[in-house]
């Protein structure tokens, strides 16, 4: 277990040791213009470039370019008559797909370079350029399910990576630390056994699933794990949620790979939700995911939500200092919020879907 | 038999519309009413206000819904439910039961896919009966309820 702590005490690391993280951004290919008072703006991906211009990472980072994902790519995670739908729709001009849910005319494009970004960073990462991949992309992906699009999202991109890594045969672990539960995502996987999907979210909150007896389907009892924090929640329960039952549970499934649904909007700063972190726990979090890295070049952190932009900075440098390994000053852990019985029983729902 | 009728309300003209005829229905066939709200992500972060904390926007959409969203319902005593999500996944997510019925307005927007309509997706995809209530001032043709 990696003892919480002071980030710039527990991972001081000579810069010379440090493993180099693969970062693609599609900052040139925004196109998505959602208005200019929606909080998933496109100002949010100049405020992550900001994050990798900060001196402590900027040493480690080998920037790699996007691509834009092909229709079959897509299908690999959606249904064929929604992404002919959606594209439809997108192209036809009109901009509501539900109450938040906004696109315009370049959403369709922007869509498909955000999922390709990440197969990008896959195709980067198998050819050893990095030991891990950050992927500042919007929209964001994990509440889009196979057939719907909603919550910002209209792709499901950590979906389509996993169903490229398990085409090939592989095992996969998403973690989803965005502050909303991934109901995308978690429908999507819900009844296979080569993937294991893992989320830390508030509830009650947007979407309204992801209560910590949803484990999946028969076939992959178990490989759906959900830890519902309550609004105010402090790191110091993630950082506990993932010591006691999500760390364990990626170790146990023995993935070849893991993907990170990475949302910034458990932030304290957030506007859009009531958790209580700071980046210093995003950056505990993420030595924790180093440490279970399968392999080298085996990690991949997909931007989800955020809607602070200071937040969204100082939280990603936070998670690419921890990944690489380098020392870096932030904001201090948070503790003492509530959160610890749910944990409790978070781990009482995971025991029984192992017994099951 | 209708034992109970599921309306999603948010205030607009369409669903004002829809709680008039779910009063009518209600009233003929002897149903409750459930009316509910689904809590989006945008709900916490008006346009022309700062960002309101979680408690504080859920009471403040909940006296809504219970006030002028459903003013057509008066006097059926309906059960108000605020349900986090979009409103197709509030909608299918709460009526479950096999004497539930859906009752949802309709802002005539329909194209040629279903995405960008609550009404068209919830008739797609409920396993309840769905009424879609057309706006009276609404020119687009009616759809059709299943």
């Amino acid at each position: 277990m990696v003892p919480s702590g002071d980030l710039s005490r527990s991972d001081r690391i000579d810069l010379a040791m440090a493993a180099p993280v693969l970062f693609t951004s599609m900052l040139d290919v925004d196109h998505h213009d959602t208005g200019a008072w929606h909080p998933e703006r496109s100002s949010r991906l100049p405020a992550v470039q900001v994050a990798i211009a900060d001196p402590a990472v900027h040493e480690v980072i080998e920037m790699a370019e996007p691509r834009q994902a092909t229709i079959d790519d897509l299908a690999l995670a959606h249904d064929a008559s929604y992404l002919a739908g959606l594209e439809q729709f997108i192209t036809s001009g009109r901009g509501e797909l539900d109450p938040d849910t906004q696109t315009s005319i370049g959403s369709w494009e922007t869509a498909r370079w955000a999922a390709g970004s990440g197969l990008a960073a896959i195709d980067a990462l198998d050819r050893g350029e990095a030991d891990a991949a950050f992927v500042a992309i919007r929209p964001p992906g994990h509440h889009a399910t196979a057939t719907q699009a909603m919550g910002f999202c209209l792709i499901n991109n950590v979906a389509v990576a996993a169903r490229a890594l398990t085409a090939r045969g592989q095992r996969v672990a998403i973690l989803d630390w965005d502050v909303h539960h991934g109901n995308g995502t978690q429908d999507i996987f819900w009844d296979d056994d080569r993937v294991l999907y893992a989320s830390i979210h508030e509830s009650p909150a947007y979407p309204g699933t992801g209560r910590a007896s949803e484990v999946g389907a028969s076939g992959a009892a178990g490989l759906t794990v959900n830890v519902p924090l309550p609004a105010g929640a402090t790191g110091d329960h993630s950082l506990a949620a993932f010591d006691t039952i999500i760390g364990p549970a990626i170790e146990a499934f023995a993935p070849d790979w893991i993907l990170v649904s990475a949302g910034y909007d458990a932030h304290r700063a957030d506007p859009l939700a009531g958790l209580a972190w700071t980046a210093g726990d995003y950056g505990l979090l993420a030595t924790r995911v180093r440490s279970l890295a399968p392999a080298s070049g085996r990690t991949v952190f997909l931007l989800e939500g955020g809607y602070d932009l200071e937040a969204l900075t100082s939280s990603v440098t936070a998670t690419i200092a921890a990944v690489a390994g380098v020392d870096h000053e932030t904001e201090a852990p948070s503790s003492g919020g509530p959160g610890r019985d749910d944990v409790i029983i978070a781990a009482r729902f995971r025991a029984r879907a192992l017994e099951s | 038999m209708i034992s109970r009728l599921v309306i999603g309300l948010d205030g607009s003209h369409g669903s004002r519309t829809a709680a008039t005829f779910a009063a009518e229905l209600a009233t003929r066939c002897g149903a409750s009413v459930l009316a509910l709200h689904a809590v989006g992500l945008l709900d916490r972060v008006p346009s022309e206000r700062e960002p309101v904390p979680s408690h504080q926007h859920r009471v403040e959409i909940l006296n809504e819904l219970k006030g002028a969203w459903s003013e057509p319902l008066t006097g059926l005593s309906p059960e108000y439910r605020l349900v986090d999500g979009n409103p197709v996944s509030a909608l299918l997510r709460t009526a479950t039961d096999p004497g539930d019925v859906i009752i949802v307005g309709s802002r005539g927007a329909g194209g040629a896919t279903d995405l960008g309509s609550t009404s068209s997706q919830t008739a797609k995809m409920a396993q309840v009966p769905v009424v879609i209530v057309p706006s009276i001032d609404d020119p687009a043709p009616p759809e059709r309820a299943r």
